[in-house]
């Protein structure tokens, strides 16, 4: 019996898909599930026609070699857009034709333009911040019902009313839901779009878990005074500030780290993920056995005598006992309870302490102070979070030349305070940024992918609203934005993505295999669908009854101006978005071009029965009137998907 | 054809005038059709606090290091003759190990003279299979599949879904591995939301559709973004086509609804699909339990969400007849265990020994297994003075504070690797590189193949 049956699915395995029938794949015998009859057709169908393979195929690539089983991926030949392109694909969310415009306005040869581009960049979100001019991103904050409640809010005000207050979820919340929406509003609006990618490596390096209880509620404060106005800084300056924000002493638990009973848990991850990183740890090793640090060649800085190249536990105990008392005023500390940093020296560790293979000469909180001294001007910290912000900006394994030449400019500046801006500018003017070899050695993650292609397409319709997150009935009746953007938050929740959301301290995971899971993928294109239609019932009182669309991202508007009605052909049309959202201009002889196979198939999509790819679209065709003349029915949502479809391109997928 | 070329490669060609052999060669290849379920319990999970020590002498230096988190031997579950009990949130398990369903080895994890207490690393000392490395290209799981599939021609050449990940990315497990399907919710792993009328093709919708084009495009190009695109379109449309949202199991035992249930529901529905599966990886995380362990959310009710779960996934295997029970091997493990000694925040810190769980109906189960190190605390420790002489000697018998490992990991997955997998010194060698510790504990029952009686493993005298 087991036999027959161990027969039929070897027979299923070992037949090849096109040739799969019906009952083939899935229905064995007594299985209690299996392929419903309505969709077996479908599938055998996209099977064949789609060259669908099983995911492990030995006949694709059979490696039997004893020293390697990579599967070896052979790269195609895929196109590499020109420079300005991807430059400002990646140092923005979504690419803008007139973004190309502005950057070629900027000076006559693309490395003077990218030069001023950052220095414009940087230098505007620093002098505006918070947002003054920004003029499209502040007419969006000031739409009516937007419903943010806490941006405005100090960390004294948001710790009464959000904590003291206690007034459960999902008021203590907001803070957090409002950072995230703010986020999306500038990711898709902000005029500082390179500060965005950096805020967000930011908050990936310092990461905390904002839907934590111990965090949501000050999470408004950690966006906006901890990590924003130190990231473009001093290190240094940005490392004390977030030891001491409340929402890392919360996170890590080092607000109840005493003489008594210390807790390492932030100690540890300062060492391991915010400075010197895991790679310089040598674990139980005894100082003797820990070679001292080597200066950083072309730097400055004089480095402690007798400093050690990396750290060992006794370092993490160290840390540990110097941070106790390092807390904030809650009704059991000081009694104040007023959510701030506070040093309580009654709880504090007085023993004597030695650090990274040196005296601790201070004491008291002066103690902690001395040992983020010690890890700011450590050329392995430099190294370590260099390599993370080449990683960010160039590729997932960034070219050493880069690596240290930024990791020297941190180290040698390691006092000045606009430190970091000097390093991101060294790294995004290095010949390896520019290098077109290292064009998609990075893919971009769920929430770049559909932050991005909001802002390619020009925002949304409507606004982007925070919503009322206690029930999805209760944003219908507060309409169509309100429905869309609570739609759209938890999407971003299953693509794994949604902002300041990631569990342990390491952050969100930048490297390609981390994004290019099946998972990330599928259900960043998931929202993407969702962005170009929505659904609304035609009475907010009776979700169960009818239900109309509606275009959240309205594509059809922006061609329709694009174009006088006999010009809306399908390839004008595929041509047009493809140089929204990916720069190929179809029009610009000799300039990189997106391959022709794609281009037909978006064409093909376009066109569906229409006589050729220049017969002009009815674009305000949205009946039903498919028996009739098929190639007009539905057209308008057929651009709008047509426009996801772009959006969701391997194209699109690169950085 | 596969064996053949094994034959060949092996140098053994020396047996194939023996009749035994022809016919095999002409028969149908054996493939190993064992499913492995790996857990990962991320953040550190205190295996101290699962399974008890109740020896006279350890339970009493655990009751005084843990003077709030103790749970006392008059409510620890008794497993059997052993010195040790369940924590009475884990009676679920009780039940699967008095059955022999359960293999319990305790103080394992990382040698001690490689340990790391970042989690980070850890993680990926036991993912990669290369304890102290952490710069390894691939991961174990991936070598495991990859010698099944290559060298020694255990699976077959094509397989649908071969390894699945619940997860939104692949684990370092898996690490290199491009076969992997990652989803971690597969009843919403579907891409047909744009408008009806272009989404998918079906009855009269016969235009060029949306699901139609872009896996059209996705196989346009052999980069690695259209690799995985192809991939996750390829497994969203047998997904679609199969996976039944309101599977409830065949079981008995309520599954639970939360995280680590939802999971296993979806595994056992996928190998009852028979999808050609292989290895599911799952990850059951938030262990980290630095303060308040006692409180419930952060450990009973969790420790007691597994327990059941695990449970029901056995129940609903064995309730549905046919051979999913019988293939089907899960194994449990943590980065590392915790510091015997509760911290002042009635916590736990990052410690080093831990438990791993194996699971199946192919197990030594309702046995204990490992050298049991003694929590002994000596008087050396720098974080707490304690000292108990009695025993004439001041060296602790605890690593840094923390559970000592006596028992390697990679002894016990290589265990299963051999057993349930037939690997051989070579590719055992290849999973777990510069591991020489290969020396089964009887964890595993063997799984039969003609191979072996033809040419012996090689493993057991």
């Amino acid at each position: 019996m087991r036999n027959s049956k161990r027969m039929k699915r070897r027979d299923v395995l070992k037949t090849s898909a096109a040739a799969v029938g019906t009952a083939g794949v899935f229905a064995l015998g007594t299985l209690p599930l299996s392929v419903r009859p309505a969709e077996a057709a479908t599938l055998q169908k996209r099977l064949k026609a789609a060259n669908i393979k099983p995911l492990f195929s030995n006949k694709i690539a059979r490696k039997t070699t004893a020293d390697t089983y990579l599967d070896n991926v052979p790269e195609g030949q895929s196109v590499v857009p020109q420079a300005a392109v991807r430059a400002l694909r990646r140092l923005a969310y979504g690419y803008k034709p007139e973004d190309l415009t502005a950057f070629n306005a900027l000076g006559n040869n693309f490395d003077q333009r990218l030069e001023n581009y950052v220095n414009a960049q940087l230098n505007g979100y620093q002098a505006t911040f918070p947002p003054g001019n920004d003029p499209a991103l502040t007419a969006e904050l000031n739409k009516p019902g937007t419903n943010f409640t806490t941006l405005g809010d100090s960390l004294a005000k948001l710790w009464q009313d959000r904590v003291v207050a206690a007034p459960g979820w999902p008021h203590y919340n907001y803070p957090l839901v409002d950072s995230q929406y703010l986020t999306l509003l500038r990711c898709v609006y902000s005029q500082w779009q390179l500060a965005e990618v950096l805020a967000d490596f930011w908050h990936t390096h310092f990461s905390v878990q904002g839907s934590k209880y111990e965090v949501a509620p000050v999470f408004v404060h950690y966006d906006r005074d901890v990590i924003r106005p130190n990231m473009l800084g001093n290190f240094r300056q940005m490392l004390e500030a977030v030891t001491k924000s409340t929402a890392m002493l919360r996170y890590l638990d080092n607000v109840s780290s005493t003489k008594w009973g210390p807790n390492e848990n932030f100690a540890r991850e300062l060492q391991e993920l915010h400075t010197l990183g895991a790679v310089h740890s040598y674990g139980f090793a005894e100082e003797a056995e820990i070679p001292d640090a080597i200066p950083m060649p072309g730097s400055s800085a004089s480095l402690p005598a007798g400093l050690k190249a990396g750290y060992a536990e006794h370092d993490v105990r160290q840390a540990t006992l110097a941070l106790t008392g390092w807390t904030i005023s809650t009704q059991w500390s000081d009694e104040l309870n007023s959510g701030k940093y506070i040093y309580h020296g009654n709880w504090h560790d007085n023993s004597s302490k030695r650090y990274l293979g040196i005296d601790i000469s201070v004491s008291g909180e002066a103690e902690a102070g001395q040992i983020l001294d010690r890890l700011a001007i450590h050329p392995n910290t430099a190294r370590y979070v260099c390599r993370k912000l080449c990683r960010r900006l160039i590729g997932d394994d960034p070219p050493e030349s880069i690596v240290e030449a930024a990791a020297t400019v941190f180290n040698d500046k390691w006092q000045a305070p606009d430190q970091l801006k000097q390093v991101v500018r060294a790294i995004i003017l290095s010949a390896e940024f520019k290098d077109s070899a290292n064009w998609g050695a990075k893919s971009k993650k769920p929430f770049e992918l559909i932050a991005g292609t909001i802002r390619s397409c020009g925002g949304v319709a409507g606004k982007l609203v925070r919503p009322d997150m206690t029930s999805y009935q209760n944003n219908l009746k507060k309409g169509k934005d309100n429905a869309f953007s609570q739609t759209l938050y938890w999407m971003l929740n299953d693509s794994g993505n949604m902002l300041f959301n990631w569990v342990t301290p390491d952050g969100f995971p930048d490297s390609k295999p981390a994004w290019l899971g099946s998972t990330p993928l599928v259900m960043a294109w998931k929202v993407i669908n969702s962005v170009f239609m929505s659904g609304y019932p035609n009475d907010v009182n009776d979700p169960n009854g009818g239900w109309h669309n509606f275009y959240p991202v309205d594509v059809v508007s922006t061609s329709t101006n694009a174009f006088p009605e006999s010009e809306r052909s399908a390839r004008n049309l595929v041509n047009y978005w493809v140089k929204r959202i990916l720069g190929y201009d179809a029009a610009a002889q000799g300039t990189p071009q997106l391959d022709a196979a794609t281009i037909n198939k978006l064409i093909a999509f376009m066109q569906q029965d229409a006589a050729s790819p220049d017969t002009a679209l009815d674009l305000s065709a949205d009946g039903n009137n498919w028996d009739d003349t098929p190639w007009k029915a539905y057209t308008a949502i057929r651009l709008q998907t047509l426009v996801a479809s772009i959006a969701m391109l391997p194209d699109n997928l690169k950085r | 054809m596969k064996r053949r070329q094994f034959l060949k490669e092996g140098a053994l060609g020396t047996l194939a005038g023996g009749s035994m052999l022809s016919s095999e060669l002409q028969a149908a290849p054996s493939y190993n059709e064992e499913i492995l379920v790996h857990i990962f319990l991320r953040g550190g999970i205190d295996g101290l606090n699962i399974v008890v020590p109740l020896g006279d002498k350890d339970h009493e230096y655990y009751r005084i290091m843990r003077r709030r988190l103790a749970i006392p031997d008059t409510s620890a579950l008794q497993l059997g003759s052993t010195e040790f009990g369940l924590n009475p949130k884990a009676a679920a398990l009780k039940e699967l190990y008095d059955a022999g369903h359960l293999a319990i080895v305790h103080a394992t994890g990382t040698p001690n003279n490689i340990a790391t207490r970042s989690h980070f690393d850890a993680e990926k000392y036991i993912e990669l299979g290369t304890p102290g490395l952490v710069g390894t290209s691939t991961g174990w799981l991936h070598r495991h599949f990859a010698a099944m599939s290559g060298v020694l021609g255990k699976y077959p050449d094509e397989i649908f879904l071969p390894i699945v990940a619940l997860r939104n990315n692949p684990p370092v497990s898996l690490l290199g591995n491009h076969s992997v399907l990652t989803v971690s919710s597969p009843g919403d792993f579907r891409l047909d939301n744009a408008h009806w009328r272009w989404d998918v093709s079906s009855g009269d919708n016969a235009g060029y559709m949306q699901m139609d084009m872009l896996p059209e495009i996705y196989a346009l190009h052999n980069d690695e973004v259209s690799h995985a695109g192809n991939q996750a379109l390829t497994a969203e449309l047998i997904l679609r086509s199969s996976f039944d949202r309101q599977y409830n199991g065949s079981g008995n035992l309520p599954y639970g609804d939360n995280h680590i249930a939802r999971q296993l529901k979806d595994v056992a529905q996928m190998i009852k699909l028979e999808l050609g599966t292989r290895t599911f990886a799952l990850d059951y995380g938030g262990w980290d339990s630095h303060v308040s362990q006692n409180y419930s959310g952060n450990f009973d009710d969790p420790l007691e969400r597994l327990s059941t779960a695990l449970a029901a996934f056995m129940d609903d295997l064995n309730r549905s007849g046919g051979s999913p029970a019988e293939r089907t091997t899960i194994i449990i493990q943590s980065e590392f265990g915790r510091r015997a000694y509760e911290n002042n925040a009635t916590g736990t810190d990052h410690g080093s020994g831990n438990i791993m769980l194996v699971i199946g109906k192919n197990v030594g189960g309702g046995k204990m297994y490992g050298n049991w190190p003694g929590l002994y605390p000596g008087t050396e420790d720098g974080w707490v003075d304690y000292a108990n002489p009695e025993n004439g000697s001041t060296l602790p018998e605890l690593f840094e504070g923390a559970l000592s490992t006596t028992t390697d990991f990679r002894r016990v997955l290589s265990e299963y690797l051999h057993k349930r997998g037939h690997h051989t010194m070579a590719t055992l060698n290849q999973v777990f590189p510069g591991y020489s510790g290969y020396s089964p504990m009887g964890i595993f029952n063997t799984l039969p193949d003609p191979a072996d009686v033809i040419f012996g493993s090689g493993f057991e005298a």
